[in-house]
């Protein structure tokens, strides 16, 4: 024990700790430089650059990207696993200190060598706890080594490093790996049973619009599409136009990717912070000291807020869009299967909605209200369940950036340089279920600044949509319900009592005076059913489960009007006075 | 041998890359603080063993590195060659 003592004692987490981070910088440059190569294969496409050279430069640049990939998530793991190591060594070291402040207290010492020494009346139980603690410490110290051994679980053949000439897989890790078939064993036949069967080709990156995306995907083989889907993600998740299974997939992919990019990102940020040797305990806990440090730990939470969703087993769910080079990240997440469904619903949320504190709220009511639709068009026997779907795919305005010119929430550019992602996203959806044979009506629900994202997307965008529910709407960007483009009779809008927004009209004509929109009631009345629908007040209260505005937009998703309950219908004014109806 | 190439495009390629990618890095710090892993942690045995390892990695990260510049320095010049191949209409198969 005496040695061992001494070697705790002579421990230096700190340095452990430097190498982590220093680490963790290495995996940031390795993660930027991959995302570098990534841009350039999706920058180089075969319509600027074809023939010999450009395949060979393509392969090359593939090769590189799966290197780097390994690299980055080695560095991750061996940041992650020396931080742990330092916070292991630095807990012994307290306990051992907390062994002699307990022997102290009983009038006892411990030696260097460990001995325990003390008066005569030293109680048992008292040198059992200091021995305890003692062992402990050691114990814990003891198993730092076997972390270390253990190193990064390196993917194996995964990568074609090949053309580069230079890198071993094998070089890359120093754990123990199972050993290689021997070619010259009987049964084996010379075949390394490890290796899969030789892939199909990689194909040329896809093309960027939905329907020539859903066309690029409907003509892949299988196993062109297993390939791109383990190797390139990148080019599935965003891919509108793929189908919702593919980009599921491929998204959870690209999540974990992106776990590990804002965890090194977060470690290097802490290093940066100037306090960091202050802040950064035995734990790795860094309290947020600067703006990199907040961001990244944002970032985190972002992420966790999607994983801890799709963790949830008590529901299918899909990650449609994750768009992590964004500032905030753009998140999509289902309700069901969106390949099966008869009907989608989806919800664009307005002002102050962010990932980590909306995304579990807004899957809980839009889940909610997807499963009265689906009752609603079983009962009428329509095609297929309703699934929803949260699109958090915009940076919503946040209160911070009411008096920024370009980001407030009185104003239209937000909604403006949203809308040709939302139009995309839909487009995407409708070019999928095409491209399967499948007709699927889509439906759109804005609520707050929302609503404002929707009606300009449709004002200026004219993506494929069946119906639109507002609510809780400041104005949709227009002065008449024409300017929309929607088909008559599909347009619907509540507003509920002591709703401070609705009246506002801040965006064009308010929509309960559009001439032909529907009026949505917001009431406690009884519903169609029988049940008794709640009262929905103020601004946030209109996908509560119970409430009547739930129930009627699960009936507009579902598209059965008999089951709509109507609200009150205002006058519409001879000379609307909009307050501002911005096109740009 | 069909082939098409935009060299402004192939040069805006590695033009971009080299924004992107950032400044390469000093792997000499991570290979000290490797190196003195042991001398951290006496007594541990994985201390020995994760030493070496972290210098190989950095070591793989270096050349990895230098692999991509010279990728990058090929796309330009490849752009450079194509435009020479354009201003004097040299036969396709030359080219490509």
């Amino acid at each position: 024990m005496s040695e061992q003592l001494e070697q705790l004692r002579a421990a230096h987490p700190r340095q452990v700790l430097a190498a982590a981070l220093e680490a963790a910088r290495e995996a940031e440059a390795a993660y930027r430089l991959t995302q570098a190569l990534a841009i350039q294969g999706a920058t180089l496409d075969p319509a600027a650059w074809d023939g010999p050279a450009a395949r060979l430069a393509a392969a090359a640049s593939a090769d590189l990207l799966g290197v780097g990939r390994t690299l980055a998530d080695a560095w991750t793991t061996w940041a992650t696993r020396l931080a742990r190591v330092a916070g292991e060594v630095e807990t012994a070291q307290a306990e051992l200190r907390q062994a002699h402040r307990v022997a102290a207290a009983h009038g006892a010492a411990v030696l260097p060598d460990g001995r325990l020494v003390g008066p005569p009346d030293l109680a048992p139980a008292a040198a059992h706890q200091i021995r305890g603690i003692l062992a402990g410490a050691l114990s814990r110290y003891a198993a730092c080594s076997g972390l270390l051994a253990a190193g990064p679980e390196l993917p194996g053949r995964r990568w074609g490093a090949a053309s580069l000439g230079f890198v071993d897989p094998d070089d890359l890790g120093h754990a123990a790996r199972p050993p290689r078939p021997d070619p010259a064993q009987p049964g084996t036949a010379g075949v390394d049973p490890a290796l899969p069967d030789p892939p199909a080709p990689l194909p040329a990156p896809p093309p960027v619009t939905p329907g020539a995306a859903a066309a690029w995907w409907a003509g892949l083989s299988d196993g062109a599409r297993r390939r791109v889907l383990d190797e390139r993600p990148e080019w599935v998740g965003p891919l509108d136009g793929a189908p919702a299974w593919a980009r599921d997939r491929a998204n959870r992919q690209l999540l974990e990717r992106a776990e590990q990019a804002a965890t090194a990102e977060l470690l290097s940020a802490v290093l940066a912070d100037p306090a960091a040797g202050d802040v950064v305990g035995p734990g790795l806990t860094p309290q947020p000291r600067t703006l990199a440090v907040r961001e990244a730990q944002d970032r985190l939470a972002d992420l966790a807020a999607v994983r801890a969703l799709l963790a949830d087993a008590s529901r299918q769910r899909q990650l449609l869009v994750l768009d992590t080079t964004t500032v905030p990240m753009s998140v999509a997440v289902s309700t069901g299967d969106v390949d099966t469904a008869g009907s989608l619903a989806v919800l664009v949320p307005g002002f102050r909605t962010t990932i980590r504190s909306d995304l579990t709220g807004h899957d809980a009511q839009v889940g909610a209200a997807v499963d009265v639709a689906t009752g609603m068009a079983r009962a009428q026997g329509k095609a297929g369940p309703v699934v929803g779907i949260t699109w958090l795919g915009y940076p919503a305005p946040q209160t911070v950036e009411v008096l920024s010119r370009n980001r407030t929430v009185l104003g239209t550019t937000v909604a403006v340089a949203a809308a040709p992602h939302l139009a995309a996203f839909l487009q995407g959806l409708s070019s999928a279920a095409t491209g399967a044979g499948r007709t699927q009506r889509v439906v759109l629900w804005g609520h707050s600044y929302g609503s404002t994202v929707v009606g300009v997307t449709l004002r200026d965008l004219r993506p494929p949509v069946s119906a639109v529910a507002v609510f809780g709407s400041p104005g949709l960007g227009v002065r008449t319900v024409e300017q929309l483009g929607l088909p008559a009779g599909t347009l619907f809008v509540a507003e509920a009592p002591a709703d401070p927004v609705t009246d506002s009209g801040w965006f064009g004509t308010d929509p309960d005076r559009l001439r032909g929109a529907f009026p949505l009631s917001t009431r406690a009345t009884t519903l169609p059913d029988g049940t008794p629908g709640a009262e929905s007040r103020w601004h946030v209260d209109y996908l509560r489960p119970g409430s009547t505005s739930a129930w009627n937009l699960a009936a507009v998703a579902a598209d059965t009007p008999s089951l709509l309950v109507r609200g009150p219908v205002c006058p519409i004014p001879v000379i609307p006075a909009p307050r501002e109806c911005a096109g740009g | 041998m069909r082939f098409h190439a935009d060299p402004d495009e192939i040069d805006c390629a590695a033009t971009r890359f080299t924004a992107d990618a950032g400044p390469d890095r000093d792997l000499a710090a991570i290979a000290r603080l490797a190196e003195a892993l042991p001398d951290a942690l006496p007594g541990l045995p994985g201390a020995q063993i994760a030493a070496p390892a972290l210098g190989r990695l950095a070591t793989l990260h270096h050349g990895w590195r230098a692999v991509a510049d010279t990728h990058r320095d090929g796309l330009s010049r490849a752009a450079r060659a194509y435009r020479l191949a354009d201003r004097w209409e040299l036969p396709a198969g030359s080219r490509a």
